[in-house]
């Protein structure tokens, strides 16, 4: 009674001991687990060998700790059993194996799960005591085994707890780094956007050209800085439709609104050109293209450009000034040069209306005045002076500065004409000339004047062509026909030099000359005279000797029709 | 233009005096027609100095009035033209561009005078009777010259000889002396030459002389 008491006693101090283990394997590792089960076991329990096997749930590994002295054979049946009883284990099967024979005393073997299902592991225990097993050893292994299990599993907890938490960090520290990469991209992104958008504003500033976007519903328009600074308005905020209109030059108005309202009303894109009227009274002419497009809210809504074209306009409006300014200079050049014909096609019949007047003073001063001879005198005083004051009108409208309007005319007649200011000229130079104009050609629109000064500069460069030939005859020969395109056509063809095949594609080149004394203007303004006239002024070799000019010029549709 | 029966018929009419005007430009021919038929000139016109050419100038005191640039030939090579052929009638040049070097040219080939398109109607009559009265002098002193060649072609050789002595103020005696006769001779000789040359005295036949061209140092 006193030995079980004892016993009892002794169970019961080891298995205080054994439930102070718990506390101080928690957060401790499956190895120092294993290496403390195998020292309580073979120190504290008195088992005389502890052999502990733990699956360290972190990549698999198997952890093997022995504690105390095993004898040979026991270590032989312990790797036998290890080797078939991984199976059994697994299966709650606990063999109990007693007997060794080969120390002083026989070592008795227990094998004992950790875990359900040995899920941890397992603990093996030797003792030389004879009653070994008994119920306190098992009990107390299991109690072991038991706290064990629990360390590992709370092991394995704080393992999956502290990865866990690892990996909240891994993706936070990820996160992280990708905001701070997002946020980097963002601020290049921001950089970007804002130079560009300098730069939007300053191309829209260079290029004077403002964009906005008007919505027809709300009538409300928003627009870029320069829209605003080519509108004339301080503060870029969004205006409306009313106050744009304001801008626009009183005379152009009502074309604007019209024009607006007729395509916003159908939808269509605009683009048109008008004045505005500043407020400082000053004129900008705008050039206005937008393109229409329904918002996600289903309004009609214009996005689109204005361009203040104002100074393009000016510069169109100098050269206009400035080419019209040069083709008056080269015709009254042209006229100086002519001016030893021209002054003879005056002085002509002003001597002739002289004579006839003395004349006819004369015959009517006798004695028997002679009435029919004064007449006649007196008719031939008038036909001169009438053929003097043509010639004169006709030089002063070559002359004159500004542009005679177009009209529909009969090119036959201009060419009559430029022949009765030149045909002196022509005789003077031994040219023996020729017309071959075809009758009931179609009427043109042309500027007479222009076209007269066409003709002109062609001839005379044909005459000189012509002057250095000895050995035939200077012949020239302006022809009129009709060409393919139902439009006029008109050559004039000489037998001079030709043309020589380097200059034939620079001959319409301004300032091109081969001539000594040229300003090498002439061609270049008939071509483009006649290109204003919607023609074209082109040049070639004759089959034979000399050259060809031909310029054509489209049928006046209106007069025809 | 007229037509060469109505010169040839005109020829009887030698009085008449004959304006031949060149212009290419009808108006103007026939103005200077009719000013010139209203002072009493007979006009003859013609288009160019080609067709001019083709006349027999009448033997009357006549002027020719042209354009200075006329097609196919100019003025001044027309005016040599004339010379060369010895035509001498006397020429009024018009010109349409008061060319300085031409008209320089023109009056010292001879030309009467040039005038610039467009002139007073007053300036070209006053031209027109100073050239035909030089042609009548002309034609006039031409008829006194060929009327002394006849006279002069009437002398014997020994009369011509006599005569140049004379021009060149011998006395008889000097002359029989060179001529190698008696000077009762040389008299009978002067005295048929002098009626012969109608000379009045030997003064006077000293301007025969001249004017037909025989100088004394050659006798």
């Amino acid at each position: 009674m006193a030995d079980e008491n004892l016993r009892l006693r002794a169970a019961l101090r080891d298995l205080v001991a054994l439930s102070t283990i718990p506390a101080g394997w928690i957060g401790i590792e499956p190895r120092t687990i294993a290496t403390g089960l195998a020292d309580i076991l073979a120190g504290s329990l008195g088992f005389d060998f502890a052999f502990v096997r733990m699956l360290d749930p972190i990549g698999g590994v198997t952890i093997d700790v022995t504690s105390g002295c095993a004898t040979e054979g026991f270590l032989h049946w312990l790797q036998t059993q290890l080797s078939t009883l991984d199976e059994s284990l697994r299966k709650q099967a606990i063999p109990n194996v007693i007997g060794f024979d080969d120390r002083p005393k026989p070592l008795r073997g227990i094998i004992v799960p950790i875990g359900f299902n040995a899920y941890a592991g397992l603990v093996a225990v030797g003792c030389e005591r004879s009653d070994f097993p008994t119920e306190v050893d098992r009990m107390l292994l299991t109690v072991a085994a038991n706290h064990a299990a629990t360390a590992f599993r709370s092991a394995n907890l704080i393992n999956e707890w502290r990865r866990a938490e690892e990996e909240v960090c891994k993706a936070r520290d990820e996160l992280e780094l990708r905001v701070m990469e997002r946020t980097a991209e963002l601020q290049r992104a921001m950089v970007d956007l804002a130079r560009s958008e300098a730069k939007l504003i300053e191309a829209q500033r260079v290029s004077q050209t403002g964009s906005f976007v008007w919505n027809v519903s709300t009538r409300e328009r928003v627009g870029s800085k320069e829209f605003f600074r080519i509108l004339g308005f301080d503060e870029p905020h969004s205006v409306t439709w009313e106050m744009v209109l304001q801008r626009a030059h009183p005379e152009d108005r009502a074309l604007v609104q019209q024009t607006i309202r007729r395509a916003s009303r159908a939808g269509k894109d605009l683009d048109y050109k008008h004045r505005l009227l500043m407020p400082d009274r000053s004129v900008k002419y705008v050039h206005v293209v937008a393109h229409a497009a329904r918002n996600p809210a289903g309004e009609l809504e214009y996005v689109g450009a204005v361009v203040d074209i104002t100074a393009t306009k000016q510069a169109e409006e100098k050269l206009h000034k400035a080419q019209t300014e040069l083709a008056r200079v080269t015709r009254v050049t042209t006229l100086g040069e002519m001016t030893a014909s021209i002054s003879h096609e005056v002085s002509q019949p002003l001597a002739a209306v002289v004579n006839a007047a003395g004349a006819c003073l004369r015959w009517l001063d006798g004695s028997t005045p002679n009435l029919d001879e004064a007449r006649r005198a007196a008719e031939w005083a008038m036909k001169e002076g009438n053929r003097a004051a043509e010639v004169i009108r006709r030089v002063r409208a070559l002359a004159k500065n500004n542009e005679s309007p177009k009209e529909p005319l009969d090119i036959n007649s201009v060419i009559d004409e430029v022949i009765a200011l030149v045909e002196r000229e022509l005789a003077m130079r031994h040219v023996r000339w020729r017309l071959e104009l075809a009758s009931a050609l179609p009427i043109v629109l042309a500027d007479r004047v222009q076209l007269q000064q066409v003709i002109i500069n062609l001839v005379m460069n044909g005459v000189e062509a012509m002057q250095s030939i000895a050995d035939r005859p200077h012949e020239l020969v302006i022809r009129s026909y009709p060409d393919e395109a139902q439009g006029v056509a008109v050559d004039v063809v000489d037998s001079g030099v030709g043309l020589c095949p380097d200059s034939a594609d620079k001959l319409f080149n301004a300032f091109f000359t081969t001539k000594s004394g040229g300003m090498g203007m002439g061609l270049s303004i008939c071509r483009s005279i006649i290109e204003v006239h919607g023609g074209r002024l082109s040049a070639a070799n004759n089959a034979g000797p000399g050259a060809r000019f031909r310029f054509t010029l489209p049928l006046h549709e209106e007069v025809t029709a | 233009v007229t037509g060469s029966s109505k010169s040839q018929r005109d020829l009887a009419t030698p009085a008449e005096r004959i304006v031949f005007v060149i212009d290419d430009d009808v108006a103007m021919r026939e103005t200077l027609s009719s000013l010139f038929r209203s002072v009493g000139l007979r006009v003859e016109l013609f288009g160019s100095a080609r067709e001019f050419a083709r006349i027999k100038i009448p033997e009357t005191a006549s002027c020719l009035v042209l354009d200075i640039r006329l097609p196919g030939v100019s003025g001044l090579d027309f005016q040599a033209e004339l010379a060369d052929a010895d035509i001498r009638i006397p020429i009024i040049f018009m010109t349409g561009h008061g060319d300085i070097p031409m008209s320089v040219k023109a009056m010292k080939a001879g030309a009467i005078d040039f005038l610039t398109k467009p002139f007073r109607d007053q300036d070209m009559l006053d031209a027109v009777v100073k050239a035909l009265e030089r042609d009548q002098k002309r034609r006039d002193s031409e008829k006194v010259v060929s009327e002394l060649r006849v006279r002069f072609d009437s002398l014997t050789s020994r009369e011509r000889e006599v005569m140049a002595m004379v021009v060149d103020g011998l006395l008889n005696k000097q002359i029989a002396g060179k001529l190698g006769v008696a000077e009762i001779t040389v008299k009978i000789h002067r005295v048929n030459m002098m009626r012969k040359m109608k000379a009045r005295s030997a003064i006077n036949l000293v301007g025969m002389a001249d004017l037909l061209g025989i100088s004394r140092s050659k006798a």
